[in-house]
Parts: structure tokens; C-alpha cells; sequence
């Protein structure tokens, strides 16, 4: 269960950490959305050289940030194999049926540059900001989203709710497992049916306690006189500080530089 | 069955900003059919050790060793560890999960390859030694029951399984006062009956003195003291200090002596202080 990297908060104090959770979602949404019109070697450096010092800056050992990219490796290389294989063009390389062709290598290239920088640029963000900030800054966030404005705390409460869910019911899960396997139970042999009937003793006392846990804390909200909505005020008000406008102008500096790389070739 | 370890030492996540050492250097040997108590407060390891004992958790460095078969030995599969070591960990009920009572206590024997006879004479048994009525509970779903019987059900799933130690983590915590005490009654008779070695983890000292042959002290992963209760309890102060206190009765001959009531305070078990204090008065009054 240790290898779920995004979603996991890493404690430290560093600039990165400090930033409003608002501008850190808004730089990720641009950055990613940039890196969509990145076509070219250059950009790229641009584009990787900005995620280095963003990483820099926010104190996570690259280790960590690395390990985001685990569970997608393999989704990366199938990908470029696919684009590499079957990508019509000027054909350099011939084995067989298989040809590689010259725009096949570049799309190829492309779309892992494209994978890495943008789960690595995501991760980095829930790396350094507590799930209470971040949706605290997607509810601000979505206030000055039209439709959505009026729902927005409730939005925001949602995701909370399930976010500070997550540890709670990994713990859960690890202990669960962890009695089943001392009533001998196993989970690592056998074919996928065996292996799938084996997680039901998992899983049903997980559903059970998870909707119990719910029930438990709407009611516990209830009894509290919990109601959502305009009328709320907040204990730690969202401000922006020089730093937060520094780091969106140079984003959106660097992001521009990578838009006229195109310039270049 | 003896359980033995040396120098065990446990560390969660090495190696990233959340690394800590749960247990460290601890040494300790148990004899067959013992009693054993494990104390100390929230977070001082005992959860972590009570994990090695049927290898859910390998040691990071030291090693385990139970009857003579050193666990790290790979050649030794999980199962035949299971059978071996039993383990209710703390609120068992949540672990429940088929649709009745006999099937969920016959989960673990069928794991363990026992037959369908051996298996149903199995359930029987283990239902028995918790005290719940076979015939009328066989059938019933596991998640109809109160909160108590669930706790019986999910220890007979582990008692069926035959292990020749047990180890229970606060098995009576959250019960009300009849039924913590039918459950200790019950883990005390697996202990005198059937000669099974028990590891009981507890908060309450009482239970622990009323109980147990030999009480474990843990603070901050290491384990302080390894003695029978007597001399465990007769250590206030040390106990005081790393969060823990002596039993009721031990309390209160305590209190009674500083007050200069002429009482012996070695006693801790409730039906000795009364003796004791019976004792005193009696001597105190002139005839």
C-alpha cells in the first residue's frame, strides 16, 4: 500500500509548501494545459527545466517525486511502442512487417515527455499541500466558476470528507488483511478467480466498517447543526502573498517561452 | 509452545521522512503453556511485536524464534506459521465477514486443509470455549449479533484453527463488565485446559494482575521489565512515569499505607487486599 504516492502528503516546510493552495491548482492546470502546445526539443528543456526547480524548491526527495511515475511506467511504454510501431511516415529502420518511422520516433517522444512531465507536475502538487488545503483552494477556486458558485462548499466538503477518508481506510484495509492472513487465508496464490474470491473476505468488512464510518460522521455532523452553504465563515481565510504572484508570473513567463520555441525550428 | 526473540528491532518506511523505530533490541524467552501480559502505553511497540510472532511483520534486524523454528527461515510457509500462532487483533468483530456464524468460524480451519468433519468438530469446539450455543447461533448472520457475541465469533475463528499460542490484543476492551469478564474467563480456560501459551495485551492493569504469570513492560519500543506481577506491580513509580498504573487494589493498600495503616503492599489481586485489609483491622481492634 506504500507505493500510492499521489494523494500522499510529504511533511516538510519549503517554499513550495507555503504557496496558496490556489495558485499551486491554477499553476498545474496551466502547466499541464502548456504542455499540450510543447512540440519541440526546446520547449521541453523549458518545460523540464521549470519542473526541476519547482522540485527544487519544494524539498521532496526526487526519490519520492520519482515514485508517482511507478504505477504509469507501464502505461508509458506501451504507449510510445504503439505510436513508435504503427505511426505512418518517412521510414527509417525495417524489420519485417515492422517498420519505424521518422514522425512514429517524434510522437513517440512526445507523448512520454508529455506523461512524465505532466504526472510528475501533478504529484508534486499533492506532495506539498495538505488535502485540507487543496480543497480549500478548489472550493475558492470554484466560486468564480459560474455554475457551480452556489454548490461549491458542498463540493468542496465532498471532497474533504473523502480525501480524509483515504488514510483511514487504508489503515483499515491493512488491518483487515492482516487478520485474514493470520486465519490463513491467501491472497498471492492461485488463478485470477481464486484470487478474486480471496479478496471477498477483504472486502466485505471493509464496506461495512466504510459505510458505517459514514453513517457515524453525518450523524455526528447532524448533531452538531451542520449546515453548509454562503452564510459560513472560515477560520483561516485563503490570502495571496508576493510569493504566490512571483511564481504565477513566472510560470506563465516560462510557459510563454515554450509557446515561441515553436519560433525556433 | 516457547517463543523466543533476540535483539528484535522493528523500523516502519526507511529511508523516507516518515522512518520510525517501533521496537528496538528486544530480547525476551517464553516458556510453554505461560500466561504472558504485555503493558505499556499507546504506541510503545506492543503491536508491533505481537505482529512478528506469525511473521505479518519481519523483524529489520534480530529475529523470532517459536518453538525452536526460527521464522525468517523461508523455507517455512506462512501457513504452517498460522496454525501454529493464533492472533486476535483488537476489535476482531470487524473482521466478519461470510454469511454465517459456522462459516466464518470455519474460515480459517478450511484455510488450513482440516476436512469438513474435522472442521465442523473444530467450529463446535471453539464455539464452546467462548461460550456460544452452537445450535442456535450456527445459522444466524454474524452482523445480527451484539456486540459481544460478534467479539466471541471472531475469536473462536481463530481458536478453531488449533494454535498453540494465542495472542489477544485488548480482547475485552469496549465490552461491558460481564462480558470482558466472560472473555477473560474463557482465554484463561484455553490456558489451564488445553495448555495453550497466551500473550494478552491490555491497558487494564487488573486484568493483567488477576490473570497473568508473567507481565511484559514496554516503553518506547523497549522492554523494560519482564517479570511475574508481583514484582512487575511493585514498581509504582516506574510504572507512573512512563504512563501506566498499578492495579485498584494495589492502589488502595497503597493509599491506606502512606495513611499509616499497618497493611503489607505487595499484595495486587482484589481477593488479597481484602484478606490483607481484614487481616489489619482485625489485628488493629483490641480483643
Amino acid at each position: 500500500m506504500n507505493d500510492i504516492t499521489v494523494g500522499q502528503y510529504y511533511p516538510v516546510d519549503s517554499p513550495m509548501h507555503r504557496l496558496d493552495p490556489r495558485t499551486k491548482l491554477k499553476g498545474v492546470f496551466l502547466y499541464v494545459m502548456g504542455l499540450f502546445f510543447v512540440n519541440n526539443l526546446y520547449g521541453y528543456g523549458i518545460a523540464f527545466i521549470l519542473l526541476c526547480v519547482c522540485v527544487a524548491c519544494s524539498k521532496v526527495p526526487i526519490s519520492y517525486v520519482l515514485r508517482s511515475l511507478k504505477p504509469i511506467l507501464m502505461v508509458i511504454v506501451f504507449t510510445s511502442i504503439i505510436n513508435l510501431v504503427w505511426t505512418q511516415g518517412n521510414v527509417v529502420w525495417q524489420m519485417g512487417f515492422i517498420k519505424i518511422t521518422d514522425s512514429g520516433i517524434s510522437l513517440a517522444a512526445n507523448m512520454a515527455a508529455r506523461l512524465v512531465l505532466i504526472i510528475t507536475g501533478s504529484s508534486l502538487l499533492t506532495l506539498t499541500t495538505t488535502t485540507v488545503a487543496l480543497t480549500d483552494g478548489i472550493e475558492m477556486l470554484l466560486r468564480k466558476v459560474p455554475l457551480l458558485s452556489k454548490v461549491s462548499h458542498e463540493i468542496g466538503m465532498m471532497m474533504s470528507i473523502a480525501l480524509s477518508f483515504i488514510p483511514t481506510l487504508t489503515e483499515e484495509l491493512d488491518r483487515i488483511v492482516k487478520a485474514q492472513k493470520s486465519r490463513g487465508a491467501d491472497f498471492e496464490s492461485g488463478n485470477i478467480a481464486a484470487r478474486a474470491k480471496a479478496m471477498i473476505p477483504i472486502l466485505v468488512p471493509l464496506f461495512v466498517s466504510a459505510i458505517q464510518r459514514a453513517s457515524e460522521l453525518a450523524m455526528a455532523m447532524e448533531s452538531r447543526c451542520y449546515t453548509g452553504g454562503t452564510n459560513r465563515t472560515r477560520m483561516k481565510e485563503l490570502k495571496y502573498r508576493p510569493a504566490d504572484h512571483l511564481s504565477m508570473t513566472c510560470l506563465v513567463a516560462a510557459l510563454a517561452a515554450c509557446y515561441f520555441t515553436k519560433a525556433l525550428v | 509452545m516457547a517463543v523466543e526473540t533476540i535483539s528484535l528491532t522493528h523500523t516502519y518506511a526507511v529511508g523516507t521522512a516518515f522512518e520510525f523505530t517501533a521496537i528496538k533490541g528486544v530480547t525476551f524467552k517464553t516458556l510453554a503453556h505461560e500466561f504472558i501480559g504485555i503493558i505499556g502505553h499507546t504506541g510503545s511497540g506492543k503491536s508491533t511485536l505481537i505482529q512478528h510472532l506469525n511473521k505479518l511483520l519481519t523483524p529489520t534486524s534480530g529475529s523470532v524464534i517459536v518453538n525452536g523454528f526460527d521464522l525468517s527461515d523461508k523455507k517455512m510457509p506462512m501457513k504452517e506459521i498460522v496454525k501454529r500462532v493464533g492472533i486476535v487483533f483488537q476489535y476482531p468483530e470487524y473482521q466478519l465477514f461470510e454469511e454465517t456464524v459456522y462459516k466464518d468460524i470455519a474460515f480459517g480451519p478450511t484455510n488450513l486443509g482440516f476436512s469438513k468433519s474435522e472442521t465442523d468438530f473444530l467450529v463446535r469446539e471453539a464455539m464452546d470455549f467462548v461460550s456460544l450455543d452452537f445450535e442456535k447461533l450456527k445459522d444466524e448472520s454474524p452482523f445480527d449479533l451484539s456486540g459481544g457475541q460478534k467479539r466471541r465469533v471472531a475469536i473462536a475463528g481463530v481458536l478453531a484453527m488449533k494454535p498453540q499460542i494465542l495472542v489477544l490484543d485488548e480482547p475485552a476492551s469496549g465490552l461491558d463488565p460481564v462480558g470482558r469478564e466472560g472473555i477473560l474467563r474463557s482465554i484463561r480456560r484455553m490456558n489451564k485446559e488445553i495448555g495453550i501459551s497466551i500473550f494478552l495485551v491490555s491497558h487494564n492493569m487488573d486484568d493483567v494482575a488477576e490473570y497473568c504469570d508473567r507481565v511484559m513492560v514496554f516503553s518506547k519500543g523497549e522492554l523494560l521489565l519482564f517479570e511475574s506481577p508481583n514484582e512487575v506491580f511493585a514498581h509504582a513509580d516506574l510504572l507512573e512515569s512512563i504512563g501506566l498504573e498499578v492495579p485498584q487494589a494495589k492502589k488502595v493498600l497503597l493509599m491506606l499505607k502512606e495513611r499509616g495503616f499497618s497493611v503489607d503492599a505487595s499484595f495486587y489481586t482484589c481477593d488479597e487486599a481484602v484478606a490483607e485489609i481484614a487481616r489489619c483491622l482485625r489485628q488493629a481492634k483490641p480483643c
